[in-house]
């Protein structure tokens, strides 16, 4: 029985009087990549935050490893659950391996160690970009700068990453460098991915499993060969779509027309 | 990237560290050659060796001097200088720590309304004569000091109505800012004129009332609150990066922020209580400091603090050997050095961050 | 052998002790006294005299110092003292009274600091904290001026020229006052004072408009002053370059020919002018005096002209020649 690393219990959010989410559960399993899509303002990034403790939610637990997540104070939890925000600025000029310096602040407690040191550099290695160690962030491109966002949420050592739409502002030669590393990570180190997803066909490509909301729900959830079906993409975007298998075997979604 | 570049992270990073530090300490020697400097510049034409013989003359007893060099250099200049120092150090920390805390390069230690407040405590104390904690030598400094932290509490209470975001902190601010500025404009217009030049003469700021007194409260809350706040270095790192990053980073965003800017606030009050509203230290310190080694808190804070140090200390001693034997407000100066030597470094330097 | 080197010690001592005060008379100046002066702002000030070294930091006393013969004893001056001529060759040491440069005062080793009001308490305690007493004098109409010449007269070891000042004054000051003391209420102008120093224009038999005033100076508008309507205006000016007559004139046609102002009863009677501050405040204070009598009670005082006891004033205090236009027309 694989163990479920992260489950998400009756959570409601809502602001202003306005509900986003009504009552989403789902589990997530360890060593899993999960995409949670819906069209725009489904909640998918609202989901993220709120299983990231950004957010608070006025109803549902989260629980990590069976532990209630809240329990836990805000350093533990960052140690063991890690975000990529969708786009990052930097408003002071701060060079790369700062940045990711920055994510081990939850293992900080006074002083920067050389261990800390040692795994800043490890990840950006592990993410393909040391060579920009000494460079400041606001000289490098977009992909460049998604890499970095991911390297410092990896410095903090999270069994959990969640990344919200990690692929949107990227062209395609990034978005294909950054979910190969997802898959990399996973497999690796056995972390567990969740993440808000805009591009069907990447979800489909790169996820065990797929979460799809619709109306504050969850509208469905299972691997994507049996939920990406036009049916599902019709209800859910409203949109009529084709599917066809690619290479692989896995679905490959062409929309036609909204309804 | 290719297999045979040898790349090592960990080696740039222990090179940058060393630099900063290197810079930090530099910064540190600067500030205390240009005291020893200082010491000896005034309108009396006491030369460095003889100001040098009476600082001497405090530890071996043997030296002659006569009192006058005594008086001049033990209660004018000594007191002076070390208050130009700790002014500076705090004008400075504050400057940045308020930069870092509300993600703004434009910020000051002023801009929640601070000034506005202290000065009007301090006019109120001048014109009225009514001190909120009763009467006395101090009542002009303990009203801006209070009203400073008035301020800063109203501002924060405004905006936790809207759920404490940067905006509202410093839309609060700049309304409290002109609030208290139209209190000080009514005070002005029915004060008399000894009064009113009393009050003008504040807002432009000055260290001609430096007294050793004022230095021993001063040095040790400076330097405390100062370390306190480098405690949280790493915090306002992380909080660069926005509020859900930081979030992430299990920060408690709210918290640091309450705590940082209080803690900035009362740098700030504590400093210019005595010597007026000095203006341009606390937003130009944090940006030479950055142009130069980056934004790393653990070091910005105190180089932030050694570079308002040295440009206070410079300052004030032009103003009182300039045009001798009158004396211009220092915080008339300040601005005049520090604008050309800031856009100096604005044009020389490549990075454009606030794009 | 040891007994008796002490013996000799002790006689050889003895001797010093009590042939030294007289040993040593020749080489000292006079034995020294100390007055106590309750100055202007009701501290008491010990000063040892002689003083032969002062600093004076506001223009009012230097005049009254050098009106006292003892104008070669100031060290050190305000930007303002130059009055009379004499002073310009003497350091400044300060802008004024407010702004001194303590330095430059301490260097000077000044027996004795003299200001004004304007010198805050900061200040004063540093320089008494070096040692140095310090006076400063608050008032200067012709009522307190006398207290403030008799002082310096007491410190300066000048009494009796003192007294022979203060005689000038008050003869006039006694005039002027024998003459209003039968006026009524109504028969006293109505004054409107403009900018500046709360001028004592009762003593002159006049009312300042503006008595009841809750602000002290306060900004009247043009239809408040028309409805006052005061039978006179008067104006203060001051400058930091010598006044002349087309300065003064200026300032009086600027009110004259004021919006709103016409309808005035000062206007309409011309009866609009102008002083500067030298006549108004300190040892000449008198003269302002005169030609305030003389501008509201002309028929009283005809056979006074305020411009000659003026010129009798300045050769009396400082042995020169009337320079300058103090009053306007």
């Amino acid at each position: 029985m694989v163990a479920v690393k992260l489950e998400v219990s009756d959570l409601n959010f809502g602001y202003n009087g306005k509900t986003i989410l009504d009552g989403i559960s789902l589990e997530i399993e360890k060593g899993d990549i999960v995409s949670l899509v819906g069209p725009n303002g489904a909640g998918k990034s609202t989901l993220i935050k709120c299983i990231d403790r950004i957010l608070k939610p006025q109803r549902g637990t989260v629980y990590i490893d069976g532990n209630e997540a809240a329990q836990l104070s805000s350093k533990d939890f960052s140690k063991m659950v890690g975000y990529v925000p969708q786009s990052t600025t930097e408003v002071f000029p701060y060079t790369v391996f700062d940045i990711v310096l920055m994510g081990r602040r939850p293992h900080i407690g006074w002083r920067v160690t050389g261990n800390d040191v040692k795994i800043v550099s490890r990840t950006l290695k592990f993410m393909g970009i040391e060579e920009f160690a000494s460079r400041y962030f606001d000289e490098l491109s977009g992909g460049e700068k998604q890499k970095i966002a991911m390297a410092r949420a990896l410095a903090q050592e999270p069994e959990v990453l969640l990344l919200d739409e990690p692929t949107s502002n990227l062209d395609i030669k990034h978005q294909l460098e950054v979910m190969n590393i997802v898959k990399k990570l996973v497999w690796e180190r056995k972390i567990s991915a969740v993440m808000a997803m805009h591009d069907l066909n990447l979800a489909s490509r790169f996820s065990d499993s797929i979460v799809m909301l619709k109306d504050k729900k969850v509208f469905k959830v299972g691997d994507p060969k049996s939920i990406l079906i036009s049916e599902n993409i019709e209800r859910v975007y409203g949109v009529r779509a084709e599917v066809i298998k690619d290479s692989k075997g896995m679905p490959y979604i062409m929309p036609i027309e909204p309804v | 990237m290719s297999e045979d570049e040898v790349f090592d992270a960990e080696e740039v990073y222990a090179r940058a560290s060393w630099k900063k530090t290197l810079f930090t300490l530099v910064l540190f020697v600067a500030v205390a050659l240009l005291a020893v400097f200082a010491i000896s510049m005034g309108a009396a034409s006491l030369g460095m060796g003889e100001s040098f013989r009476v600082v001497l003359a405090q530890f071996m007893p043997t030296e002659e001097v006569s009192t006058f060099a005594q008086v001049v250099v033990l209660q004018l200049r000594l007191p002076r200088i070390l208050m130009a120092v700790i002014t500076g150090i705090s004008l400075g920390v504050a400057g940045a720590a308020m930069q870092g805390v509300l993600r703004n390069p434009l910020v000051s230690p002023y801009t929640l309304g601070l000034s506005s407040g202290a000065a009007c405590g301090a006019a109120i104390a001048i014109v009225l004569g009514v001190g909120v904690l009763g009467p006395g030598r101090y009542i002009i400094a303990i009203n801006a000091f209070l009203f400073s932290l008035l301020t800063m509490a109203i501002v924060y209470g405004i905006s936790r109505m809207k759920g404490t975001s940067i905006e509202t902190l410093i839309l609060a601010g700049v309304a409290m800012g002109y609030l208290f500025s139209a209190v000080i404009s009514l005070l002005k217009y029915v004060s008399g004129h000894e009064e009113l030049r009393e009050v003008v003469f504040w807002l432009m700021g000055g260290l001609y009332t430096s007294r050793w007194e004022n230095v021993i409260i001063l040095i040790p809350t400076v330097l405390i609150l100062t370390t306190i706040l480098m405690r949280y270095s790493w915090d306002l790192n992380a909080m660069s990066a926005g509020e859900e990053v930081a979030s992430s980073l299990g920060i408690n965003v709210n918290r640091v922020r309450l705590t940082c800017l209080t803690l900035a606030t009362i740098l700030t009050a504590s400093v210019i209580a005595f010597t007026g509203v000095i203006g341009f230290i606390g937003l130009v310190s944090p940006h030479v400091c950055r142009l130069l080694i980056g934004s790393d808190h653990r070091y910005l804070i105190p180089c932030s603090g050694l570079i308002g140090a040295l440009l206070l200390l410079a300052s004030d001693t032009a103003c009182r050997t300039m045009i001798s034997p009158t004396e211009i407000p220092v915080g008339i100066l300040t601005s005049f050095i520090g604008v050309p030597f800031f856009l100096y470094l604005l044009v020389r330097r490549k990075r454009r961050w606030w794009q | 052998m040891d007994k008796n080197v002490r013996i000799t010690g002790a006689i050889v001592s003895l001797c010093f002790i009590f042939l030294s005060p007289t040993g040593y008379a020749e080489e000292t100046t006079l034995p020294s006294d100390t007055v106590t002066i309750v100055d202007g702002t009701g501290e008491s000030v010990d000063v040892s005299r002689p003083v032969m070294r002062i600093v004076s930091i506001t223009s009012r006393t230097s005049e009254i110092i050098c009106a006292l013969d003892a104008g070669e004893r100031i060290v050190g001056r305000d930007s303002y003292s130059i009055v009379p001529k004499s002073l310009e060759d003497v350091p400044v040491v300060a802008g004024s009274s407010y702004t001194p440069n303590v330095e430059l005062i301490l260097e000077l080793e000044p027996d004795l600091v003299i200001a004004d009001s304007m010198l805050s308490d900061d200040y004063r305690q540093r320089i008494e904290d070096a040692g140095i007493p310090v006076i400063v004098e608050t008032s200067w109409d012709p009522a307190t001026v006398a207290t403030v010449v008799s002082h310096l007269g007491i410190v300066l070891d000048e009494e009796d020229r003192a007294g022979e000042i203060i005689g000038f004054i008050e003869q006039y000051h006694d005039i002027v006052e024998e003459r209003c003391a039968d006026l009524e209420e109504e028969d006293k102008p109505l004054v409107f004072f403009e900018w500046s120093q709360p001028y004592h224009s009762g003593a002159s038999g006049g009312i300042n408009v503006v008595g009841d005033e809750p602000a002290k100076y306060p900004t009247g508008s043009p239809e408040w002053l028309a409805e006052r309507d005061p039978d006179i205006i008067l104006r203060l000016v001051s400058s930091t370059e010598d006044l002349t007559v087309e300065m003064m004139e200026e300032a009086r046609d600027e009110i004259l020919s004021r919006p709103g102002l016409s309808s005035v009863k000062a206007v309409e009677d011309d009866r609009a002018y102008i002083l500067s501050s030298p006549v108004t405040t300190g040892v000449r204070s008198i003269i302002g005096e005169l030609y305030l009598a003389k501008w509201f009670h002309p028929d009283f005082f005809e056979d006074i002209d305020p411009e000659e006891v003026h010129e009798e004033l300045i050769q009396e205090l400082f042995g020169q020649k009337l320079e300058g236009v103090y009053v306007y027309p």
